[in-house]
């Protein structure tokens, strides 16, 4: 398992296994799907955390600031999915899915794999520390820290 | 005319509501790297100042990070929440 690495090209790369692309596409789509379909605001926990309430001191300014703000935030969180799925569905090399990035494809994979972790912090219900709760499903927690790993890699290849 | 300008400036100040801030809120899930990276990205901090931004929010639990008009940090938070980040605005003495 490889992480993102910066090339002498100063774009950041990494190799995924056709097993590894394949679940962060299936993680993805899902992404995209739950924004997509989404219900009114407070029925879901990982989507009140992927569209977040702007005002926390007034329940009608912050009403308000949903009614003009919640559209395009979340066409603009499924549009960064759907450039990550098109990165990762490019033909493979040597049975390798190489991602290459640099610019807007590097902003939307960095949005998108924050996204992914909410969604999966939600779901896991991580404490407020940071730390798991002990009924934690270990598969979900593999993929959350898995994606945690490519998300630091990331930043740091940009620096 | 220098009169005129002062007189601008003068009305700018005076007529100015109360400011507004925006916050950005400590989480359990966005890395520290990460959250440096979205303050030198989006508000062109240097790295000395993002990341001291950043501890603040790990330590105190919320950092303010822009004063201004009431428009122009809904335009942040909303730009906040797009990097995922846990962000509201608020008057300054909230």
């Amino acid at each position: 398992m490889n992480g993102f690495a910066q090339s002498s090209a100063g774009t950041s790369t990494a190799s995924f296994s056709a097993e590894e692309a394949r679940i962060l596409s299936d993680l993805v789509g899902q992404l995209a799907d739950l924004i997509e379909r989404r219900g009114a605001p407070g029925a879901d926990p990982a989507l009140d955390r992927l569209l977040p309430a702007g005002y926390r001191d007034s329940e009608q300014d912050a009403a308000e600031f949903r009614r003009f703000t919640e559209s395009d935030l979340a066409d603009a969180k499924v549009r960064n999915a759907r450039a990550v799925l098109l990165d990762l569905s490019r033909p493979a090399r040597n049975r390798k899915q190489v991602v290459e990035l640099d610019g807007e494809g590097l902003g939307a994979w960095l949005r998108t794999l924050t996204d992914l972790r909410l969604t999966l912090g939600a779901r896991l219900a991580v404490e407020r520390d940071g730390t798991m709760p002990s009924d934690a499903d270990p598969m979900t927690v593999a993929i959350y820290e898995w994606l945690g790993f490519l998300q630091e890699t990331l930043v740091e290849s940009t620096s | 005319m220098a009169q005129t300008d002062e007189l601008t400036d003068l009305n700018a100040t005076v007529l100015l509501d109360q400011p507004w801030v925006t916050l950005v809120w400590d989480d359990p899930v966005n890395l520290m790297s990460y959250v440096t990276w979205v303050f030198r990205d989006y508000f062109g901090f240097a790295r000395e100042e993002a990341t001291r931004l950043m501890l603040l929010v790990h330590h105190e639990g919320r950092a303010t990070v822009a004063t201004g008009g009431r428009e122009e940090m809904e335009r942040h938070v909303v730009a906040l929440h797009g990097y995922g980040l846990s962000a509201s605005l608020q008057k300054e003495d909230g």
